[in-house]
């Protein structure tokens, strides 16, 4: 049998012996920096399940500050970060989480007006970024923040799972030469 | 959609995303430098901006920002003049508004445009920005690069891997 997404005929035979080797996978990476925290890294592990293909990513951080010692949300990005693939960095310094992060910015219950506070943004185009992380590697945001109280963030990585096996063997063996 | 990925065509480019904070004087164009790692080409595929629309009194607003792109080692300019920022890039100076000390409220939602900017460096990267105020105002602008570093196989640190 056969279907049709859009202008391309699917295959389920074809389809399906794609999906044993290869499914989507979306890794969360949560993290609370401590007040004035000049770099925190904050790191989740690819697991022993196979090479993971990043293709996007998304995230939303909190905006919030000790204000007249008060936790208030100005609405200001504290957050900066420099993505690593184990000890390699992606980005060439800590960039600001408003630049390059959607939705971006949501409320935090740790204020004392959450009612009231601006809505948080919504997700927009996610944020492209293709990188094949490689089994049981740590990926790794080293954070620092210019706010007086802890704030915390969530970033999701959107891709590909290559499960371990004959591809590990061959990104292996392509590394060796 | 529905191809196997080729794991061994990954594992050469990779992804770098160039940030610098520029300070904009009086009267000058501010500037965005950057010189590639010899061997590499750097393919940018998106510019990212961002700087402060209205200042921390609610006072000084800036409408907007324009951005010269120029080829260094083909002598061009990417454009026939300068182009509004806002045409290619997020999230600008929408609702982004300036706060002591030099904090940018995140209020703007970050996106990422459909454009990709085909456009591969080899040497120096050099951008301008202009339109800011004599003021100066904004008095800085945060620019994030969004591309891929791509080895040039005919380097010799490279023969081997291909």
């Amino acid at each position: 049998m056969k279907n049709r997404l859009f202008s391309q005929v699917v295959l389920p035979d074809v389809a399906f012996e794609i999906q044993n080797a290869q499914d989507r996978d979306i890794l969360v990476m949560q993290g609370t920096i401590p007040a004035g925290s000049g770099g925190t890294d904050i790191t989740i592990n690819v697991s022993q399940l196979g090479h993971f293909l990043c293709q996007f990513i998304t995230g939303t951080f909190e905006t919030i500050t000790l204000v007249g010692g008060v936790i208030t949300d100005t609405g200001v990005n504290y957050l900066f970060g420099q993505l690593r693939d184990g000890t390699r960095p992606l980005f060439s310094d800590r960039v600001p989480f408003s630049l390059f992060l959607t939705p971006g910015r949501r409320k935090s219950p740790l204020t004392v007006t959450p009612a009231t506070d601006p809505a948080g943004n919504t997700l927009f185009y996610p944020m492209e970024l293709e990188h094949i992380f490689a089994v049981n590697s740590n990926i790794t945001m080293n954070v620092a923040s210019t706010s007086t109280t802890p704030v915390s963030f969530e970033i999701a990585f959107h891709g590909k799972r290559i499960f371990s096996g004959a591809a590990a063997d061959a990104c292996r063996n392509k590394a060796r030469g | 959609m529905l191809k196997k990925i080729d794991v061994n065509k990954l594992t050469e480019i990779v992804p770098l995303f160039i940030y610098q904070r520029i300070n904009l004087f009086a009267n000058a164009r501010g500037a965005f430098l950057y010189p590639i790692e010899n061997g590499y080409w750097y393919w940018i595929r998106h510019i990212r901006c961002q700087w402060p629309e209205v200042d921390a009194a609610g006072v000084v607003y800036n409408p907007g920002m324009a951005i010269e792109i120029r080829g260094s080692a083909r002598h061009r300019e990417y454009q026939n003049a300068p182009i509004p920022l806002r045409l290619l890039s997020s999230p600008c100076g929408n609702g982004v508004r300036l706060t002591a000390p030099a904090g940018m409220t995140a209020t703007g939602p970050t996106s990422f445009k459909i454009i990709d900017e085909m456009l591969p460096q080899r040497d120096n990267i050099e951008l301008y920005f202009t339109g800011h105020n004599v003021t100066p105002f904004p008095a800085f602008i945060d620019v994030m690069l969004v591309g891929y570093m791509i080895p040039d196989k005919k380097m010799v640190q490279f023969r081997g891997i291909n």
